[in-house]
């Protein structure tokens, strides 16, 4: 079983300027669980397109964020515009302040260097101004095991 | 034109036909047409790009509604990654 362990890191300054690194506890909770991944067409698109002689769209890196306060998946909306990814439903994305918005669903594989996860049907959003690539919903997380270990800031997902 | 204007127009009219015709299958509509109907999503996917290479395409079971998504964080806009940083190892 793949199992993906990380351990939060982060840096904060003294009154004096001095660069010092926070307690993983305290990086964990200022930042939640962030892992870097690298996304791609979802597999089963992918090996379609392989199977053709035809290219798959180029894989690019960035952060995730894993939200267990997302129903669904995201990804930059850019960047899967930029990738070639197919639209392949149009879903609406729920706000508190703003009317239902309307938005693209892509096939995307997420890979990590341990995990790989298959998103078939993921949403596209704004992500990019928040520094992230993905965010990492309840329907990826449906098929993991995540740990959150919040005294030692690590968390573990394994699927 | 947003996307696939057209397929979900089409799936609206002719709902009622499509669910007596393929019930609970998932089918793959391009333009005003089913190009396949499938048993899972992972053989909609892998069909539909052999058909239709990456042009939009509209993949969705007839009885089901459009998905709506809901992450208040991010609609609230206080996600934050800057300045992440993690180190993974496998175990």
């Amino acid at each position: 079983m793949p199992i993906l362990h990380s351990q939060a890191v982060a840096q904060a300054k003294t009154q004096d300027g001095k660069t010092v690194n926070v307690h993983p506890a305290i990086a964990l909770q200022m930042r939640d669980p962030t892992l870097q991944v690298t996304v791609t067409i979802e597999q089963n698109a992918g090996q379609a397109l392989v199977s053709q002689g035809k290219p798959v769209p180029t894989p690019r890196t960035g952060w995730a964020l894993i939200d267990t306060g997302a129903s669904n998946t995201c990804i930059d909306d850019k960047v899967a515009n930029e990738l070639g990814l197919p639209v392949i439903d149009v879903g609406t994305m729920l706000s508190a302040t703003h009317e239902k918005v309307p938005c693209n669903i892509y096939p995307v594989l997420i890979t990590t260097p341990i995990v790989n996860l298959n998103s078939p049907r993921t949403m596209g959003a704004a992500l990019a101004a928040q520094g992230l690539l993905v965010l990492i919903g309840r329907d990826v997380l449906a098929n993991c095991n995540l740990f959150y270990n919040g005294p030692t800031g690590q968390f573990t997902l394994s699927i | 034109m947003p996307a696939l204007e057209r397929e979900l127009q089409y799936l609206s009219s002719h709902r009622d036909e499509l669910l007596k015709q393929y019930g609970g299958k998932i089918l793959v509509i391009f333009g005003e047409q089913v190009s396949g109907a499938f048993d899972t999503m992972e053989e909609a996917l892998n069909a539909a790009v052999t058909q239709h290479g990456l042009n939009n395409v509209l993949i969705r079971r007839p009885s089901e509604a459009q998905i709506e998504f809901s992450a208040p964080a991010l609609t609230l806009g206080i996600l934050n990654a800057n300045s992440a940083q993690s180190s993974s190892s496998p175990s």
